[in-house]
Parts: structure tokens; sequence; C-alpha cells
């Protein structure tokens, strides 16, 4: 290949003439943005973000298409260039109509994943929930109670009827957790050695010691109070937050602590500079909890109580002393806290006073009602302006208000209220409770810059004053939330470990987030289509009777009603939200959401059982129309209208489910947004941030690389990695329904034993030495090799094959082992010559043998599809009608249990020409030759036509195109060709120079063949084993089955190694011990190229051992200790 | 066809009607009822013959004597025929005050100022009669070119300077030889009879009145590159066209024109009609293409050329009509003799469709080199009404508006180019004081944002959102950052669009910009449009004093938004009032008043 050296961004590197200044630029490691770019496809240049500068140009280049040329100079990154990408990117933004995350996640001040922890629940996975959770908010069954719940005031269900109760879920898995044996501690990374000393044990400090706890920093929480908690223990009263909740969670949190120090205060018990001395980085974390009077006359006064404080002297036991007539001033959340609890100490008439109305309040309404219930009175429009104006027995006795009115909106928005002159009136009250607001207890703070409004200073680092002092949430910004703190500290976490490790310190730049629009503004029509179903609130107790005491007033919800709520989730959060090319360049571009030009979102389509079709994220790029038609070659998708209208959909207009998809799901990978995604067999998709596997995919001898992406055990997404060798980034409609046909399989769980002729759980212990008993006793009844058999799955690994090949042969003394079919087994014995798939695409003359190669192997006819667009002939002789057929020259159709026929004479054919049994010879043998020579003795090649049915010009053009064929190739498939003529295929190659594909749909068939696993069926075991086997394997995903017999006739005992449950394991296995699938397990499996591949462990097996360790179990108690098969070597080809 | 007489009536040889789409959308087909049956009874030959371009004339009858002279009646009834017959064909008198050529009558000049190659024969031959065509010199250069090499043909081709004439201005010389060079049994010659710019027609013209120019054209090509398979993509809404085309490329067949063994030459070469479903974007040569093909026509990005992978793949040479029909033109005459007509860098001649409102519109063709102001004004009789020239628009949506200051640049591609605008395939827009620059602007974009074809972001979303800023500044909605958006969108959409579409797209917004910024600040900053069109902008008021109350406003207004008494003076409700202007048009005394 010529080379051309070029200049990309100053750098003069040398490339391959052939390619394209994009592939030219990434093989300098260079990133130029792409959309409609896909290596499997032709440049197509609509998207035009690839466009660079390329000296002496008229104009921008677009990358993706243009061939490079010796002495180009491209610029990739210049101002006009960098500008027309954010323009494009606006561009497409401006027709994009969809949500990256769910509202409910962008309202949430500790970002956590609601839509995906959500998901979880409603797919049974409460464990993994949790975890997600933790993964922003430590304290989850807290929160859950007390938090003011912004998701919810965003959520898009409030649009078709109530929002989802997403703090009660959020709180139940928190629970299902506490309560369990070992709740959640997370694993915490290797020790840094690096110490940070955090001023404060509530949210933000807790938060902020969980997480440097988990990222392995060493981290001391100084508190003043004699127990953690801070706001959550001593604000928030008990029938709210029981102390046992939060006791218990706070000690998930301090299980990652390095050392907690209550009753020790800054300023008193320890100094800033000795914490600064001591630890690498100190964060202050001491919130904003002292209580703020208004400076009304008398306040000061006996029977007075700053809101903080009355709470706090409650919460600690000591508990306020009260009169019978209390008043609480303010109108904050803390305001009702204190006169609920007012309440429950008794007092006779609590009256909250708030100087504006009841809407602009900024409890929480349900507070609100929950203290009405209560019996709690209101005062609106009225002010304290004096008090104790009156002492009784020098106790306070009344309190001068003013009436108040509203006037202009303030800067906050709310109406400023005003003193109506003269209408001062007395209020008849003993004790008054000031939540008027909260500030910052300065003591031990004097070295701190603050701001004007007497909180901290800190940086946008979230530095103070101070080197290597770090302040966080409240006590730098004033009084919020409980999540908001959470997500102040969670962000000084991440700065603070780039400070311990030396790094910049600097937030990361938030990724882009489109979405819909504000509630207000959200069309209603677009959510007309969904179902109503109202939302699940628990029953409280009624107001009287829980006034009385401090029980808990909220149950929370139970099982089935988190499930039901769970699923009215609307999952808003785009699926391709973690693998989006057009956010992931439009977070690098830094583009801000443009105004919408999709005023009418179009319909989501979801007209197929594996695809969604959402238009309104679709950039037009075209790929997924594309590849259906260049690389499937079933045209289901096109591209209707044009301008601005133009849309892709289903051909002429039907559903895609009645277009000629073929649901490969190959546009899904193609599509860079989320414009296309797969249905998922759960009940709501996530979206999830999947752990991917590399790994092989077990459908057929094809051996497609694949990438299995799992989250909390299950498999969710099967993906093509680009790069791969055999399949370049290609997968079928087999491999797409992977993750289906893996969720719907009935998995075995635990041992099963069949006891009074029906299957009941057993331990372990038990089905072993069942299973062991009764083989060992058919080991020793006689005829081993008669009686016993063992099935191996073809989508058993290599090395799981050669230890049930060892187990049948030692442990079983002499078994026989089956699991290839008659055919297969007859293919691949014979000798030839291998090919390649990539030889496939590169072949100028293919023919496709006994093989619907687009139905039964769809990535192999993707190759031939390849090589016939680059100008490649392909021909197709087989018994029936291929779908392939259409691009075949010429096709071949002979007929049921006809194709021998003409396998034969096409081999004779060749056989005719000159040189050609000598040449065949050479690759297989003086042997075969004698045998090709002698079987075409006296040939008669117009008879053979006549018998085959086919015309003698057809049989010389198709061998005559694989002998003037520079890289001819013979696809062959082992199922359609019978075992007699299987040499036929093999003479055929050796005699025309060709490689064969030896292609079944049993995927490990090579590995079988080579561990020497035959398909004789000449004993009763065999032919059970095989019988019982196959069924077994119908769902596909393997497993070994040993039947003991006593002879013909009898019935077999069976004995199976099963990862699921089948009809046959049902009806007939004694035992049933669980084994692993090809995603659990590791090993290799060999393709039909021949190639070794390695497949790897993706999951944890679901009875907790792989069938290999089952095996050697099962061998050890037959007295026989095997040993795993040491793995073949991976990538080789044999 | 009538025999023709032996005995000339009068002198009277032939009479001619035109026949192109044109001439029979104003009456042409009646008239020429009329004459065949009023002819036929003193055996005067009559010939439907197709376009002479006089448009703004239409039907046109022309009277050929046997002296060769030739009187041309413009705006023909069939009542006017009946006087032209007895009293001109008959009585041997012109009618003189209906002549539009011949004699005195100076409407001569429109033809005579003209430089005619490519209308070489329209409205001369009859297009469905191959004989007329031969009679004029027709397929002679065919068998000039088939005498000489190939490479002989494209160096003819190459001295004689042609450019492409579907706008971009490519020497067609040097796509042969792209092509020709290019290894392959299979080529392919495509003629681009995709005229899509609105107002124009001149290959429309070509194709009706002169077919075979354009088929010899290919069949020298095709020799020229080594093609045997040529397509002739042509609009379908092009039915005359389309159906003259079919017939004579049945004639040519017959005639050994085409088909295997062309003149005994050795060469092979056959025509297929293509029609195309009237996408804007199919003149695009590689949308074209795909279109041809089968697949939605969507621009592809070059390189590769067609010359390269064209048509399935294949070296592919494609052309327009235009071009074509200058290419036996050259082989005849001689390279040197076409190269002669023009500038230096633009040779031979262009033809336009010349509209708007110029006194004279219709399709001329004139040298390169050539000023606007002697199309306009020489030619095309100057402004309409009376009224100031203000821009001239060239090359449709495409193109760019050339302020009146500039009517002096000459046309060739480089100078129009210079002057901000291209030459595009050959519309030519006259625009006079009274046109709003911002509203030609927003129709020209309106016309982009519904032929784009939507494969790009820049063109696909870039026009949709100028033609929204635009809707907004003549609403009076704009903002002066909507003016700054405007331009860089503009820019950008220009700068990376994939395909001549995009790229050309915003030239009406961006000349706008820059020679008429007072107008658009006007509309944004004023909220006012200084020539009064942008209805959102401008009210209509009756001026009582001048009102007569003769209610004539009142009963055309089309949304009944004028009420008053008769013979008192009348009021336009605005709350109602939708600005068609009909008030204004009607009113006798001059009492409607905008502002």
């Amino acid at each position: 290949m010529a080379t051309c050296s070029l200049t990309i961004n100053g750098v003069g590197i040398e490339v391959d003439a052939d390619k394209t200044i994009l592939e030219a630029a990434a093989s300098a490691g260079i990133d130029i943005p792409a959309f409609c770019y896909d290596p499997r496809l032709k440049p197509f240049g609509a998207c035009r973000m690839c466009l660079v500068d390329v000296a002496g140009a008229r104009g921008p280049i677009a990358a993706c298409s243009t061939p490079v040329k010796t002495g180009m100079v491209i610029t990739t990154n210049t101002e006009v260039i960098e500008g027309l990408r954010k323009t494009a990117l606006e561009f497409m933004l401006a027709e994009h109509h969809g949500d990256c995350l769910g509202p409910c996640q962008m309202a949430c001040p500790a970002s956590i994943d609601i839509q995906g922890f959500i998901a979880l629940i409603a797919n049974g996975q409460n464990a993994a929930s949790l975890e997600l959770i933790k993964q922003q908010m430590p304290f989850p069954a807290s929160v859950g109670r007390v938090c003011p719940h912004f998701c919810e005031s965003d959520c898009r269900r409030n649009v078709v009827d109530e929002p989802v109760g997403i703090m009660r879920l959020h709180r139940y898995v928190a629970d299902i957790d506490l309560a369990s044996d070992k709740p959640f501690v997370p694993q915490t990374a290797a020790p840094t050695g690096k110490s940070v000393g955090i001023i404060g044990g509530g949210p933000a400090g807790l938060t902020a010691a969980y997480y440097l706890g988990i990222l392995g920093h060493s981290v001391t929480i100084y508190e003043a109070y004699p127990e953690l908690g801070g706001m959550l223990r001593y604000a928030i009263p008990e029938y709210r937050l029981p102390k046992a909740v939060l006791d218990q969670e706070i000690a998930t949190i301090t299980a990652v602590c390095a050392e907690v120090r209550c009753n020790t205060k800054l300023g008193k018990d320890i100094t800033l500079d000795e914490l600064k001395a001591k630890h690498d980085a100190v964060i202050i974390a001491v919130g904003a909890g002292a209580s703020q009077m208004i400076g009304v006359e008398g306040e000061r006064l006996e029977g007075n109580y700053g809101g903080l404080e009355f709470l706090a002297q409650y919460a600690a036991g000591k508990g306020p002393a009260i009169g019978r007539r209390v008043a609480v001033v303010g109108g904050g959340n803390t305001a009702i806290d204190c006169a609920r609890t007012a309440i429950r100490l008794g007092a006779d008439e609590v009256t909250i006073v708030y100087r504006r109305s009841r809407s602009e309040m900024p409890a929480n309404p349900e507070e609100i009602e929950g203290a009405e219930e209560e019996g709690v009175r209101f005062r609106f429009l009225a002010n304290p302006i004096e008090c104790g104006c009156t002492l009784e027995g020098g106790h306070m006795a009344q309190m001068t208000c003013v009436e108040m009115a509203l006037g202009e909106p303030d800067a906050s928005g709310r109406r400023r209220p005003q003193p109506v002159p003269g209408s001062e009136f007395l209020m008849d009250v003993d004790t008054v409770i000031w939540a008027t607001g909260q500030t910052l207890d300065p003591v031990g703070l004097d070295n701190i810059e603050k701001t004007r409004w007497g909180f901290l200073k800190a940086d946008t680092a979230g530095r103070t004053s101070e080197a290597n002092v770090f302040a966080t949430a409240d006590c730098v910004s004033g009084p919020t939330t409980v999540v908001e703190a959470v997500g102040a500290a969670h962000k000084t976490v991440v700065l603070v470990d780039q400070y311990l490790h030396g790094a910049k310190v600097e937030l990361p730049a938030e990724p882009y987030n489109h979405t819909k629009g504000i509630l207000e503004n959200i069309n209603k029509a677009e959510y007309a289509d969904r179902e109503k179903i109202a939302r699940i609130d628990p029953q409280m107790r009624e107001g009287h009777e829980r006034a009385g005491d401090f029980g808990e007033i909220d149950p929370g919800y139970i099982m089935e009603q988190a499930i039901a709520e769970s699923a009215r989730c609307l999952s808003c959060g785009c699926q391709e939200v973690h693998d989006c090319l057009l956010r992931k360049y439009a977070t690098e571009y830094r583009v801000e959401q443009p105004p919408t030009l999709r005023l009418e979102p179009l319909p989501i389509a979801a007209d197929h059982e594996l695809v969604i079709r959402d238009n309104n994220k679709c950039i037009l790029c075209g790929s997924c129309v594309r590849i259906c038609s260049e690389i499937q070659g079933a045209s289901a998708l096109g591209l209707t209208a044009r301008g601005f209208k133009v849309i892709v959909a289903p051909t002429l207009g039907k559903p895609l489910a009645e277009s000629p998809c073929e649901s490969c799901r190959q546009c899904i990978s193609a599509c860079p947004t989320g414009a296309l995604t797969a249905v998922v067999p759960f009940a709501k998709p996530g979206p999830f941030k999947l752990t991917q596997t590399a790994t092989v995919c077990p459908e057929c001898s094809v051996g497609c690389s694949i990438n299995a992406g799992t989250y909390a055990g299950q498999l969710m997404a099967v993906n093509a990695p680009l790069e791969a060798e055999v399949n370049g980034g290609n997968l079928c409609k087999y491999g797409a329904l992977l993750v289906s046909r893996l969720a719907k399989l009935d998995r075995v769980e635990s041992p099963m034993v069949r006891v009074d002729g029906a299957l009941q759980p057993a331990t372990w212990e038990h089905a072993m030495s069942v299973a062991a008993s009764a083989l060992a006793k058919a080991r020793e009844s006689g005829s081993v090799k008669d009686n016993i058999a063992v099935y191996v799955s073809p989508r058993s690994t290599t090395e799981e094959t050669d230890l049930a090949v060892r187990f049948a042969s030692q442990t079983l003394r002499g078994a026989a082992t089956v699991g290839l079919t008659a055919g297969a087994e007859a293919m691949l014995a014979q000798a030839g010559d291998n090919a390649t798939f990539r030889a496939l695409g590169t072949s100028d003359f293919s023919l496709s043998l006994g093989a619907d190669l687009a139905d039964d192997y769809p990535v192999a006819a993707t190759w031939v599809r390849v090589a016939v667009a680059d100008g490649g002939r392909f021909a197709s002789v087989g018994s029936r009608q291929a779908k392939l057929d259409r691009i075949a020259l010429p096709a071949v159709i002979t007929g049921q249990g006809r194709l021998g026929l003409t396998l034969r004479a096409l081999a004779g054919y060749a056989a005719a020409a000159d040189g050609a049994v000598k040449h065949a010879g050479e690759h297989l043998g003086a042997a075969v030759a004698a045998e090709i020579a002698k079987e075409f003795t006296g040939f008669d090649l117009d008879n053979a036509c006549a018998q085959a049915g086919v015309e003698m010009t057809t049989l010389a053009s198709i061998v005559d195109g694989l002998r003037s064929a520079q890289h001819p190739v013979i696809a062959v498939g082992g199922e359609d060709v019978g075992p007699a003529d299987a040499k036929y295929v093999a003479w055929l190659a050796a005699l025309t120079g060709a490689g064969v594909l030896r292609l079944t749909r049993l995927g490990n068939a090579a590995g079988l063949h080579a561990a020497g696993v035959g398909v004789a069926a000449n004993t009763a075991a065999l032919a059970a084993a095989q019988s019982f086997g196959s069924g077994m394997d119908e769902g596909g995903f393997g497993g070994v089955a040993i039947a003991a017999t006593n002879g013909a006739g009898s019935k077999p005992f069976v004995v199976a190694v099963a990862p699921y449950l089948s009809v046959a394991l049902r009806q007939e296995a004694e035992v049933i011990l669980p084994g692993s699938t090809l995603f659990e397990t590791e090993g290799t499996l060999t393709n039909a190229e021949g190639r070794t591949q390695s497949v790897a462990r993706a999951l944890t097996p679901v009875g907790g051992r792989d069938t290999a360790a089952v095996l050697c179990d099962l061998s050890t108690r037959l007295g026989h200790a095997l040993k795993r098969s040491p793995s073949a070597v991976a990538g080789s080809s044999s | 066809m009538p025999q023709a007489s032996p005995q000339p009536n009068n002198g009277v040889t032939e009479v001619r009607v035109g026949l192109a789409s044109c001439g029979m959308a104003a009456g042409a087909s009646q008239v020429n009822d009329y004459l065949r049956d009023a002819l036929a009874e003193h055996n005067i030959p009559l010939k439907s013959v197709g376009c002479i371009g006089m448009c703004h004339a239409e039907p046109l009858v022309e009277i050929v004597s046997g002296d060769g002279e030739s009187f041309m009646y413009g705006k023909v009834t069939p009542e006017r025929a009946k006087t032209i017959v007895t009293e001109h064909v008959l009585g041997g008198k012109p009618v003189e005050d209906w002549l539009v050529m011949g004699c005195q009558a100076t409407a001569g000049d429109y033809v005579k100022r003209q430089t005619r190659i490519v209308l070489r024969n329209c409205g001369h031959i009859d297009p469905e009669n191959i004989d007329d065509y031969i009679a004029a010199g027709g397929y002679e250069a065919l068998a000039k070119a088939l005498a000489m090499t190939p490479e002989q043909v494209i160096e003819q081709v190459t001295k004689a300077g042609l450019r492409g004439r579907g706008g971009a201005g490519f020497p067609t010389g040097l796509k042969w030889h792209l092509t020709r060079i290019v290894p392959g049994d299979v080529k392919y010659v495509i003629c681009n009879a995709d005229e899509g710019d609105p107002g124009a027609f001149m290959d429309r013209s070509v194709l009706e009145s002169d077919p075979h120019s354009v088929l010899e054209g290919m069949i020298i090509g095709s020799y020229a590159i080594g093609a045997r398979q040529g397509f002739m993509y042509v609009r379908a809404e092009y039915p005359v066209a389309v159906r003259r085309l079919r017939h004579a490329i049945e004639q040519a067949r017959e005639r050994g024109f085409l088909g295997k063994n062309i003149l005994g030459s050795g060469h092979d070469f056959d025509i297929s009609i293509r029609e195309g479903a009237g996408a804007f974007v199919c003149g695009e040569e590689t949308a074209l293409m795909m279109s041809i093909e089968g697949r939605r026509g969507m621009p592809t990005p070059r390189p590769p050329y067609p010359s390269e992978k064209g048509l399935w793949e294949k070296p592919s040479s494609i052309n327009n009509v235009e071009t074509f029909a200058n290419v036996p033109y050259i082989l005849s005459k001689g390279a040197e003799v076409f190269a002669s007509i023009g500038t230096a860098k633009s040779k031979g001649t262009k033809v336009f469709a010349l509209a708007g409102n110029v006194v004279k519109g219709g399709l001329v063709e004139v040298p390169m080199g050539t000023t606007l102001r002697e199309i306009i004004f020489d030619i095309g009789g100057g402004i309409r009404d009376g009224r100031e020239l203000k821009a001239i628009q060239t090359g449709g949506p495409s193109g760019g508006c050339i302020p009146a200051s500039l009517a002096d640049t000459p046309i060739d591609y480089d100078s129009l180019a210079q002057a901000g605008s291209i030459m595009g395939s050959g519309g030519l827009l006259v625009m006079d004081d009274r046109t709003c620059m911002v509203d030609v602007a927003r129709f020209f974009i309106a016309f982009s944002v519904e032929e784009s074809c939507g494969k790009c972001t820049f063109c696909r979303v870039g026009t949709r959102q100028m033609s929204e800023i635009l809707e907004r500044i003549t609403h009076g909605q704009g903002t002066p950052e909507d003016l700054v958006k405007l331009e860089d969108i503009a820019i950008k959409v220009k700068q990376g669009s994939l395909c001549g579409l995009g790229q050309t797209a915003p030239n009406p917004v961006l000349t706008t910009l820059r020679n008429y910024r007072e107008e658009y600040e006007a509309h944004v900053n004023e909220k006012r449009c200084p020539t009064l069109k942008c209805a959102a902008l401008i009210t209509y008021t009756i001026d009582a004093d001048a009102c007569t109350g003769c209610t004539l406003c009142a009963r055309n207004c089309p949304v009944n938004a004028i009420t008053g008494e008769v013979r008192k003076p009348h009021l336009i409700d605005q709350s109602l009032c939708i600005k068609c202007g009909m008030c204004q048009q009607v009113c006798k005394f001059n009492a409607v008043t905008v502002s």
C-alpha cells in the first residue's frame, strides 16, 4: 500500500494512501467529531461535523469523505472550523426534542439518578437500587423522610396526573437495606495516605466524610454535639425522622471513616490551626445552625426560644419548658416542626404567626397540612413588634403584633409585607418560638474571611482564605435543605480529592443536558396517550391521634405499593444518555440549548417489538437507513419528505414490524443519539451505566465478537465492537436477541432432585450425593460404554467440553460423549483450507453451499454484501430458496434432498479440469486425490447434470468463477449438506483453490469436534443423551447432561448441569445442578474459521458456581479428582 | 403538414405559429387551429415552431415572404389572425399596428440585438420534424465529429472555451477529458434538464423548440468520452419537452444518429429519458444521478467526482441542456468562431430568462460580456411603468441581488461572482424601486427551505432559521441581534453545506444584507418597510377628502374591512384589514394611501 505524508495540526504523519482525512487524523490520535461516519458504511457527508481546514481549499472540507493526498496541510481546530461545528451542533439541537436526564434528576440538588433507581425497584433489584442512590446520597432513609423533593415538583408525571412518589421510593429501598442483616457499606479504595479533618457532623460533613472515605482518604469528623447528624438529628423531630433510623444510617457512613470525635467544639475543644496542621485538608461543614432573632423588643425574655434551639433541646432530651399558649413566628419548615413539636409537648394552643399569606409560605405544603390536621392555628399577615408586653408573675403573657399587607414583589419574587399603620393588636401567649432564620455560629472561625451576609467566603474551588481549608454547604451558602447540603458537599469532595492528589482544583464541566423545558411549557398533547394511574400515598394516622405522641407519621411504602408506584415512572431521561455523541460534543463545544424549532413534537414510534424510534432525537445522519440497506440488505428504513420535514421512517409508511426489518438492530448500533433505542426485556429500561465485557456470541459458528453490557447482575445489552476481526462491528438478529432470551430463561437457581416424580429444591450436598450415587451405581452395573453417555451442549466452551469428555472417559470410566449433528460432524471431519470472514468480505467470487446465509448466518451474508458492493461476484447453491439469492449469479435451487447431486456434479466438473486433481492432492493428500480420481473415473457429466437438474453452463459458470477468482471462498452450511455429501464440498474447494468456511448453527461445533465429541447414536444411552440434550439446549444456553441406562429400552437416569429449566429437564431429569451460561464462565470457542476466541465472565453464575466447577465437584464425589481444563490459547487460528 | 404551395400566394411562403409551452399558455393553440383551417383553403403552408423568446408578446405568428422577409405579429388572437390572413396573407398588406418585428416595428430590437447560437433554430424550425433540423444544418457537426478522433473532438470543445451553462462554469472540454481518461468500458453521458430555478425556462424552450441540437450535442459528447449510454434527466413538469424529446429520439434512431454503429463510425450510443419528480435538488449532479438510479435524490460528497465514479459508480459526464446545444455549433463552425464571441475567460453566449419589472420579458441570448444594463434597457426596453431600476437578481434562489449601481457589470462567470452573484443557469430578475429587498431575501430563502433535501445539517436547519429570522423582520419583530445572527448563519451555511444548493442558498441574504443594509435596519430599528411592501408594517387608509364614496373599494375588499355609505368617505377597519392592497389598486381617485 502506497503511503502519503501530510500535516495535521502541525504534526507530520505518514498514512496509507487509501485513507480519508478522518481516518488519518484518528491514526494520529486526533479526534474529528462526526455523527454520520461509521466505518461499516460509505461516507455520507451529512452531519458536517467533520469539516476541517485544508490549506489551499476553497472552503472547509469534509474529513469523512475526502481522501488524503501527499502534501495536504490539515488543521482540525481553527476558529472558523470550531465555529462551524458549534453552529452545526446548535442546528441539530434546535431540532432536538427530548430530555437527556429526567427532569427529576435535573431538579435534585444531589443529582441522584432517580430514573435509574426507580427502574431498579420496578425490575425487582432493590439492593442495586440502593447502591445507585448511595452513589450520590449517603443517607437515603433519612432524606427519604424529610426531603422537600424538588424532583417531584418537576416530575413530568405532573402533566399526566400526579408526580411519582420519588421520595418514598427512595426511602423504601433504604429502609429495606437498613432492615437487612448487613446494610450496604461500600468498598473503599486503597488508602491514599492523605487525611482530611471535617468540622461538623451534619448532612454536609457526613456526606464529605462518606465520599472521601470511599476514595481511600483517612477522614476524621469533629462534632460539637454529643452525636452525629446535625440538623437531621437536632432540628428534625422524631415523628418525621426516628432517631433509630438516623443512628443506623449514620453507622453505614462512619464505617468508612477513620475517626469520629463528638463533643468537640471548634474554638473550644480544638482550633482550626491545630486541624490545619494535623490534616492534609480541612473541610468546614458547620452549617448555619444558630437561630437568628429579628430584633423585637423582649425576644430574649424567658419563654422565648430560637426555633433550632427549641428543637435541639427536645432532641437532646432536655425537653424545653413550654406554656399553654405558644406562638411560633416564621413560615418555613422549622416553624412547622416547632409548632408540631409544641403540640406534642402538650400546649393547648399553638399558633404560627407569619407575616405573609399562606401561599407565600416556604414550608412544604404537606407539612403545613399535617400541622393543620394536628390542630396548629395560623395567623397570617401579622408580625410581632413587641414581646412580653405584660408579664404575669415574671412570665411573658402577651405579644404585640401588627397586621401586614403585601406590597410590590421583592428580589425573591414574593410580595414584600408592609405593616398596616395603626393595626397593632395583642396576642395572649406565654411561649414564643422564633423560627425566623438561621445563621452561622462563627466561633473558632475568626480567621476565615466572611461574606457580607456573615457566611464563609469560598472560591469556585471551594477554598477559604486559609490554605488547605475548604468550606462547604450552609456555612457558605446560608441555610438550605439537607439535600442541597449533600449536593454541595459532594462537589467539595471532588475538589478536595483533586487537591489531595495535587491535581488542578476545579469542578469538571457540567455535561450538556437537553431538556424539553419546564413543566409549564410542556405540550400536554405529547403526554395525552399516557395512562392515568393514581399516585399511591400511604395511609397516615389521624391528626388528633398522632398529635399525642412522637411516633413516626409516615409509614412509607410496602412492597406492592413501591412496585406499583415505580411503574408510574415515565422514564423521561434518554436511554442513550451515557453514549450519545450529540451530548458528548455539545458538552465539548460548550453549546447552550438553542430555542427549539420542533414546535410540534413527533410521535414516538413503538411499532416494532425490539426497536423504539424517536424522530425527535434524530439528527438525520442516515446511518440507520444506510446500514439497513448497504449492510443488511433489508432497506426497512428510509428518508421521507424534504427539507426540515425529513424524517426516517419505515418503507412505504407502514409500521416497522411490517417492513422488511430483520430485527438485527444494526440501526440502533449505528445511531449516534437516542433516536433509535432497543426495547429491553425489563419492566423499566434504565438507562444504566453498563459494564462492558468483551466476549463471543455463542449463537452460531461465525463467532462474532460482542461486548456484553451488564448492570447489577443482568445482561442489559449486546453490542459488536467496530474493530472486531470476525464481524467488524456487525451483529445479527440472533445476537441482538441474546438479552431478552437470557432474561426470559427460567434459571435454575438451586439444585433440584426428583422426588416421587416431582422436582424439589435441594441442597447442593443432597443433590450431589443423589447424583453421585446414581452414577456410581450405573458405572458399576455393566458396560459403561453402552449404558452411560454424556451430552455436551455445543454452546459450551472448549474447556468445559474437554472437562466433560474427561469426566466421561475418566470419571465415568469410558462413557461416550455426544453433542454434534451428523451433518456438522461430517463437514468438520473434512480436511481443507479454512477461509476467514474478512476474506469473504473481500472475495471476488464467493459461493454459498446449502446455507441460507442471510437467515442462518446473517453476518456472513453481510460480508457477502460488502464484497458484492465492491464488485465481487456471489453464487448460491442450495436445496431451497435463500434470501441472498437476490444478489446471487447464479442462484441454483436443487429441491429438497437433491443438493448432493449438484454438489457431486460441481466436484466432477471441477475434477475434469487439467491438473485439478493433482492440485487437490497437494491440499488434501494423495489418498483423497486418489479417491477423487476414482469417483470421477468415467464420470458422465451430462448425465450428472441431468440427474441434478442443473444446466452445464451453470456449473461451468460457478466452477470457472471459483477457479479464476483471486480470492475464492466457499461458505457451507453444515446442517443442510448431508453427511454423505460433505466430501464433495471439500473436494470442490481443493479442486478450485477456494477457502472454506464451515458454518453451523452450533456455536462451538469446531471446539466440540476437536475435543472428540461425536454424534453416533449407536447406544441407547447415547440416543437418550442426544435427544435429551438437544431438548435441553433448545434455549441455546448450553449445559451438560449425563444419561445412565440399564441398556436398551430402560428409562435413563438423567443428571443435568444446566443453567435453566427446559421442558426436557422438567420432564426427564432426576437431578438438576445449576450451571452457567456462556456469559457466566470463561474459556474459548472455536469458530468456522478455526479461530479460537476467548469467552469472558460477564456475570456471576446464578447458582454460585459455573458448570466446570460443578462437574469437578461431582467427579470428586465419584472418586476421581478432575481439574479444570487449561484455557486454549486465545486468538490463534488453528 | 400541408404540402408547400408551388405558387406562393401574394408572396407569402409560410406562416409560423410559436407552439412552445409559453405560446400555448397564451392561447397559441386556438390561433393555430384557426390558421390551419383558414390557410388550408389557400394552400399556404402553416408550420408549428417553438419559442422565439418574446414571451411578453405571445402568441406569436410569423409571416414569411418569398423574398425571405419576415413579419412577426404579437399577441395574436383568433380574431386578429382572421384580419392578418385577410389583409396580410391574402391582401399583401401587413397590419402594422400588431407587428412586433418587420417593417418599422421597434420591438424587433429585442431579437436583433441578440446573438443566437443556442437559440439558433428556436422559433424557426418545426421541433417535431427532424428534416427541418437537418435542413438547418443539423447533424452535420456529428458527422464531422465522428470523422475526428475523440481526443480531437475534446480538443475542439476545449479550444472553444465552452464552460458549463448550468451555472458553475466548469470547462466542458476538461470535464469530457477527465471522464475519457478514467479506465472502464461502461461510461455515461447525462444531460441535466432538471431546470428548477423559479422563473427560469431557457432549457425548456430549447428542448421544446430545438430538441435535436441537444441530442446532437449529447451524441458528440458520448463519442468524445466513450460512452454507449446516455440519460436525459428532465422534469416531469415539462410534458411538452418530454414529448418532443421522445419523438426526437425516435426520429434520431430511425435516421441512424442514435443506436448501433452511428453513421457507420462504429460508435454505439443511445439515450433514455428519465423524468424527475420536481425536486429542485435533483438539479445537483450527484443528487440527479441518485435519482436516475432510482434512489432518493440526495447529493453525495465529492470527491469522488462523477468523472471517476458517477452513475452506478461508473465514470459519467453530466452537462446541462444549454451546454450540449452549444456543441454542434462549435463543431460545425469551428472552435475559433465560437471563441471569438464573449470575453477572455467566458466564451460564447448565454441565454437568460429575463423577467420581473422589465418592459419586455422573455428569453434573450447575448454574447458573454454584454452588460446587465444592455440586457435590461436595450433588449428588455427598460423598467416597466417608468420606475427606477433597483436591483438585478441573477441565478435564481442561488444567486445574489446586484444593486443598480453595478448595472454595468458585464455578464460573465467571474464578473458576476465579483458582484456577489452567480451566472447560475440563466434567471435574470429585474427589480424596480418598489421592491423590498428584505422581502426578496425572505422569498428566496423560503424557496430554499422547501427545496432543501434535508440531508445536511447546515442547509436543512440553517435555511429554516434564516427563514424564521426574515419572517420576524418582515413582520416587524426583528431585533438588531437578529441581523447579526442572520449574517452569521448565512456565512456558515455557505461554508458548511454539502452541495451547491446549501452553499448558494444564503446568497440572496448576504447580498441584500451587504447592499441594502439600511432597509434591514429600517425594518428592525424603526419597524418600517421603506418600500411599503411588508404587510405587517404598513397601514392602508382612505383619504376622506379624496374619497368620493364610489364604494368600489368596499365591494372589492376580500375581507369586508371597508365600510361607508354611498357618496360618503369610506373607512378601513384596521383590525380586519389584511393589507392586500386591493382597495388601492381599484380606487380611481387615488384616495387610498399606504404608510
